[in-house]
């Protein structure tokens, strides 16, 4: 039962990312597609857990509308008073509603999440098929590289950059990501190098196809299903890693709020408001946990279509 | 005025001997009297009015721990946040390293707790007739670690070498000194350039009055790393770890028997002020400082459940916002202005749990030259600054702080309170060893802080922040001629305090600075440490531990 | 054997220098000069320019990394801007920290994981079995800082079992030592602990799969004696692999524990040296971090390559 599930290699979303987190190119097969959503579904903890980052984004966006109060208006008369009818969750300690700033925080850890994510597949996606593509010295090249990457201290890679380009939420990102990047090549480069001398590719070249054409037609499409599992675990990274650069105070800026900035404001009153500690970080795990099991969902699905299509 | 000067003179020569009574008698062993701690602060704050006066106080409050009740073989556990980069004296580029110095290098003059100027290892000094110099008059009993003699030559190879050595950062506190004169052996005349020097005394009291061994300073020895020794003062460096331990053994002898009673004290930094708190709290540490509004409150609460002992301490510094008022938009006067009427120094002090007082001055109320009865032109007015910010046509600003320090909190509430009037501010967090200098350099239009300290002389505060180094006074002619004027060593006191208070008065309406309020620091100790009430520079978040001793028992 | 060893080590080598020059570029195009930053509060044009010169910050870049690397292979990596201390110094003492704590956490991680295994094992899907099965891929969603503010708020403030904040070393006695790593440890340790318990069940289930155990089972020995003696012993290996990826990522969580709880350790040097700018510490952290990364990965690397021969060639 569980021990198939369970690979020492896949990446997982844990506090922070590390250098060696060794992508799960163990699968880069090539599923059917109008097969995958159905089977993703079929499942009810992938299910709830989509619901659950529907609903997040949902509330991102119509936070204005949700949140009670403006979430950096500041009330000093009230600082740090525990939930109340007027302020559910209380107040933080320059009298903030702590359910507003919990409201608008989605939006910073959502918008950090797609931000890393996005760098890392922009560069790790194109650079993967490129390196599956032509093989020989590029290949070796990039996968040196990407190897370096890997095996370089993440957060510390993310601390540095951070430093040196100042705080806010998208230099902490882009540090992310670029820490992310060699997932997505290993998962491209994997994907690609599959199919590369299948005929119908040969085929298309043969036929005159630019490579450009042949890439975008025929190998991403192969490569594409795998990636969103990497993409489903790297958001969860990407959303807890904000969370831990926040709460360093490398993250976002004040006063926007972030889960990872309100667990700063919880750590340094942690014995006037204990209170303020629990909503942010069940916000954080729940966020980490909806991707997972998302993950996780399409995972299996993508398993269940190779080992449908083989038998 | 040099009468009133040559009068305080003889009252330091009174002092003198006043404290050699007491030591008579306290080696007698007669003074077990219980209350002396009490009488000694209680003197002290009745002696506070005027500069001779109070040197009676300090006489007194040196005095106050009987020597029979001391535990010479205690070892005092201190801890504090204030960085130790180095044990040199001529190369601290923050005042937050003096406290670990002061037990080992004694100065020429000192500060007592109530920032009078006292005697150190000079016993008078008086300015010549015309202000063209200043000459002192130095103990003859003293000797340092490495066996030198004291004496006026030494004063000599210490002046020059704060002046000349490569990267010395006391140039600029002994700029005003253009020759040093050996009179006789212990006595020296610094000569002056011309128009400076007043604040000479009160510069004494700082890192640039701290005597050196001419034996060290002829050597070329590295005095960073706390391995030669080359003080005089009462504690000798045994163990140095820079920026965590400064460990510290009572010196062979001491010309003052009541201070440096203690066998030995371990100055460890911790810059979590909790942490602090709990190391008074448990006994790890006998004696600590803290200033952050939440530690302030539950040190009050342990001290009310008899826990810990503590003692407040209103800061002498001042939590306000620097302005570069030719930068940007703070150059429009509509701008500047709405900042100052926006900011409400009352939600600051809530903020800080009612630990910040609220103070629209530059120096303390309580200085010689405050302005008396004072009216701050731009006092908290929401609807006013709106109105001026629509007037300027909206304006934008960046609120620089520093990253994890007491002003990140109040530079928020700024940040919240300028936008609320329709200015778009922007928080700018920088590293903690950063926001000064670049702010110095012009990096920043905009800063909270809580640095703004008024020097013992208003001479030195106009030339730190409004002339020389901070530089606010974007406009200096408004100032420069009192400012000049002001600094003449010949003046009295009387003449020269409307000079500042109109210098005082333009910096505010100008909105150079924008004082909001002073911050509370508590020390915190356990019942067996004595004058822990009572410890200079407390009021500028560092200290000075000389007259700390501990009870048998 | 060697031969693949000395492979990998080689590989590994231009990492340790590439690292660092990345940070040096990153660096050089910092905002803020260093030296105006050192001048402090006395920042006369020729203090600066002493400083600079002391700094050899007019240097071009390559020369001041090439500068770097020399010193660094002879073991100098220089002094700390900020507070004058030699950097491996630095290193080496909160480095004890650091140890400290991520051996605790391992410790913990391995005793917790193991009995939780073992206890699953015991009856496979059985309701005990599920739920850790279900709790420990839970718990690896937990954020470990998250974690470490729940338990220090919890059983340190509220209920003063545990000191809140801060470390001792061993030599102000062994229980103290530990009751200052209790919950940083236990904050850490979760999700290895949970990685372990998920490792350690599923390979203890192929095991005791095999016909061997199956015989043992069919000789009539109790199911604890089964999972105990011949389980554990071949299950052991691949959780000791799985134990390898984790160090370098629990070295990186114990920054933030760090933090959190407030101890002199290498994470909190790293943050410290960020907010001040002290290029040399950073340096030195980062080239410190990279090694044990470096060491961790080849140390799993090779004993992949022991346990499984294919991987040599």
């Amino acid at each position: 039962m569980t021990e198939q599930e369970v690979d020492p290699r896949f990446p997982d979303p844990g506090d922070t990312p590390v250098g060696e987190v060794p992508g799960p190119d163990a699968e880069p097969e090539l599923p059917t597609r109008p097969g995958i959503l159905r089977s993703i579904l079929r499942r009810r903890s992938t299910v709830v857990a989509a619901v659950f980052i529907l609903l997040l984004i949902v509330v991102a966006l119509a936070a204005p509308l949700l949140a009670p109060y403006d979430p950096t208006e500041q009330d000093l008369l009230i600082r740090l008073q525990g939930p109340s009818g007027a302020h559910w969750l209380g107040t933080d300690d320059y009298g903030r509603d702590a359910l507003s700033r919990l409201i608008y925080g989605s939006r910073v850890s959502l918008w950090a999440g797609l931000q890393a994510t996005g760098v890392a597949l922009i560069l790790g996606l194109p650079l993967g098929v490129l390196a599956g593509f032509y093989g020989r010295w590029l290949n070796v090249l990039l996968t040196r590289i990407m190897d370096a990457m890997m095996s370089t201290p993440s957060l510390v890679l993310a601390i540095t950059i951070v430093a040196v380009l100042g705080g806010g939420i998208t230099n902490a990102m882009l540090a992310i990501g670029l820490v992310m990047t060699p997932r997505f090549f290993r998962v491209a480069r994997a994907g690609t190098m599959d199919v590369r001398h299948e005929t119908y590719i040969e085929a298309s070249i043969a036929l005159g196809c630019s490579t450009w054409r042949t890439a975008v037609r025929h190998i991403l499409p192969n490569v594409l299903p795998p990636i969103v599992l990497v993409i489903s675990v790297s958001l969860g990274t990407a959303v807890s890693a904000e969370a831990s650069l926040s709460f360093l105070g490398l993250g976002v800026v004040e006063p926007t709020p972030s889960w990872g900035s309100m667990l700063k404001t919880a750590s340094s009153n942690m014995s006037l408001a204990p209170y303020l500690v629990w909503p942010p970080g069940i916000m954080i795990f729940l966020t980490v946990l909806a991707f997972t099991y998302l993950g996780d969902g399409v995972r299996r699905a993508l398993t269940r279509s190779r080992s449908g299509r083989q038998d | 005025m040099t009468m009133s000067r040559r009068r305080a003179g003889r009252y330091w020569l009174a002092f003198v001997a006043a404290g050699a009574l007491a030591l008579t008698a306290c080696s007698g062993g007669s003074s077990n009297d219980p209350t002396s701690d009490q009488a000694a602060t209680s003197s002290a704050a009745a002696g506070a009015g005027s500069q001779s006066s109070a040197a009676t106080g300090s006489a007194s409050g040196s005095a106050a721990a009987p020597a029979a009740d001391v535990d010479t073989s205690a070892v005092l556990k201190f801890t504090s946040a204030g960085p130790t980069r180095n044990l040199d004296p001529a190369k601290q580029t923050s005042y937050g390293g003096w406290g670990y110095l002061v037990l080992v290098y004694d100065r020429l003059t000192m500060l007592d707790d109530k920032d009078q100027v006292v005697p150190g290892l000079a016993t008078e000094w008086a300015f010549a007739k015309d202000g063209s110099s200043l000459e002192l008059t130095l103990r003859k009993d003293v000797k340092f670690h490495d066996g030198t003699p004291f004496n006026a030559a030494a004063v000599k190879a210490n002046i020059e070498r704060g002046q000349t050595l490569e990267d010395s950062s006391l140039k600029a506190s002994l700029q005003s000194i253009a020759k040093v004169e050996v009179v006789d052996d212990y006595t020296v005349k610094l000569d002056l350039a011309k128009g400076s020097g007043v604040s000479l005394p009160s510069v004494f009291a700082t890192d640039a009055g701290m005597m050196v061994s001419p034996k060290a300073i002829e050597s070329g020895a590295k005095l960073e790393d706390g391995k030669v020794d080359a003080g005089s003062g009462p504690y000798v460096v045994s163990e140095y770890v820079a920026n965590e331990k400064v460990t510290l053994k009572r010196a062979d002898s001491y010309w003052d028997p009541n201070v440096g009673t203690l066998a030995g004290m371990e100055l460890t930094r911790v810059p979590d002020a909790s942490t602090r708190l709990k190391g008074v709290q448990t006994g790890e540490t006998d004696l600590s400082l803290v200033s952050s509004a939440n530690e302030v409150a539950q040190a009050k609460q342990l001290a009310d459940a008899g826990q810990i002992k503590q003692n407040l301490v209103t800061f002498r510094n001042v939590l306000g916002i620097y302005l570069r008022t030719n930068q940007g938009d703070l150059a429009k006067p509509e701008i500047r202005q709405a900042i100052a009427y926006a900011v409400d120094p009352k939600a600051v002090n809530a903020l800080f749990s009612g630990t910040c007082a609220p103070t629209r001055q530059l120096v303390p109320a309580n200085d010689w030259s405050a302005i008396p009865d004072y009216t701050y032109p731009y006092e908290f007015d929401e609807a006013k600054a709106k109105e001026l910010v629509q007037k300027a046509g909206g304006g934008k600003v960046t609120v620089t702080f520093a990253a994890g320090t007491n002003a990140e909190q109040p530079a928020n509430v700024v940040q919240a309170a300028l936008t609320k009037v329709g200015i778009q501010a922007t928080l700018n967090p920088v590293p903690n060893s950063e926001n000064e200098p670049r702010f110095i350099a012009g990096d920043f239009e905009l800063m909270v802080a809580t640095s703004w300290s008024p020097k013992i002389d208003p001479a030195q505060t106009v030339d730190t922040y409004l002339l020389d180094t901070y530089k606010l006074a974007s406009d200096p002619s408004l100032i420069k001629a009192d400012a000049a004027k002001a600094a003449d060593p010949t003046l009295s006191q009387e003449q020269r305090a409307p000079l500042y208070q109109n210098i005082w008065k333009t910096a505010l309406e100008q909105n150079w600075y924008i004082p909001l309020c002073n911050q509370t620091s508590a020390t915190i100790y356990n019942d067996k440490v004595l004058n822990a009430e009572a410890i200079p520079w407390a009021n500028i978040g560092i200290w000075d531990l000389r007259n700390i001793a501990v009870k048998k028992g | 054997m060697l031969r693949y060893a000395g492979r990998r080590l080689l590989a590994a080598i231009p990492l340790l220098f590439v690292v660092p020059l990345l940070v040096f570029i990153l660096i050089d195009r910092a905002p803020g000069d260093q030296a105006v930053v050192l001048a402090g509060e006395n920042p006369t044009p020729e203090r600066i320019a002493s400083i600079r010169e002391q700094l050899g910050l007019d240097d071009p870049l390559i020369v001041r990394y090439f500068d770097w690397v020399v010193h660094a292979i002879r073991g100098d990596l220089g002094t700390s801007l900020l507070s004058d201390q030699r950097v491996i110094d630095l290193l080496l003492r909160r480095m004890a920290t650091t140890m400290s704590l991520v051996l605790v956490a391992m410790v913990m991680a391995v005793l917790v994981g193991a009995v939780l295994a073992i206890l699953s094992a015991m009856r496979p899907g059985g309701f005990f079995d599920r739920f850790i099965n279900w709790a420990a891929s839970v718990a690896i969603a937990i954020p470990a800082f998250w974690f470490g503010l729940v338990l220090a708020s919890l059983f340190a403030v509220t209920y003063q079992i545990f000191p809140p904040f801060g470390y001792q070393p061993m030599s102000e006695g062994f229980g103290t030592w530990l009751s200052y790593l209790v919950l940083p440890g236990i904050a850490l340790g979760l999700l290895p602990a949970a990685e372990v318990a998920l490792q350690l069940r599923s390979a203890l289930g192929q095991v005791l799969k095999t016909d061997y155990v199956l015989n043992a089972e069919a000789k009539g020995l109790s199911r604890p004696t089964i999972v105990m003696k011949h389980g554990l012993k071949n299950a052991a290996i691949p959780v000791i692999t799985v134990l390898g990826f984790r160090v370098a990522e629990v070295l990186a969580g114990s920054v933030t524990i760090e933090i959190v709880y407030n101890m002199p350790g290498l994470g909190q040097l790293a943050v410290d040296s960020v907010q001040n700018r002290d290029i040399p510490v950073l340096l030195g952290f980062v080239l410190f971090s990279t090694i044990v990364v470096v060491l961790v990965n080849l140390l799993v690397d090779i004993s992949y390559g022991y346990f499984n021969p294919k991987v040599r060639s």
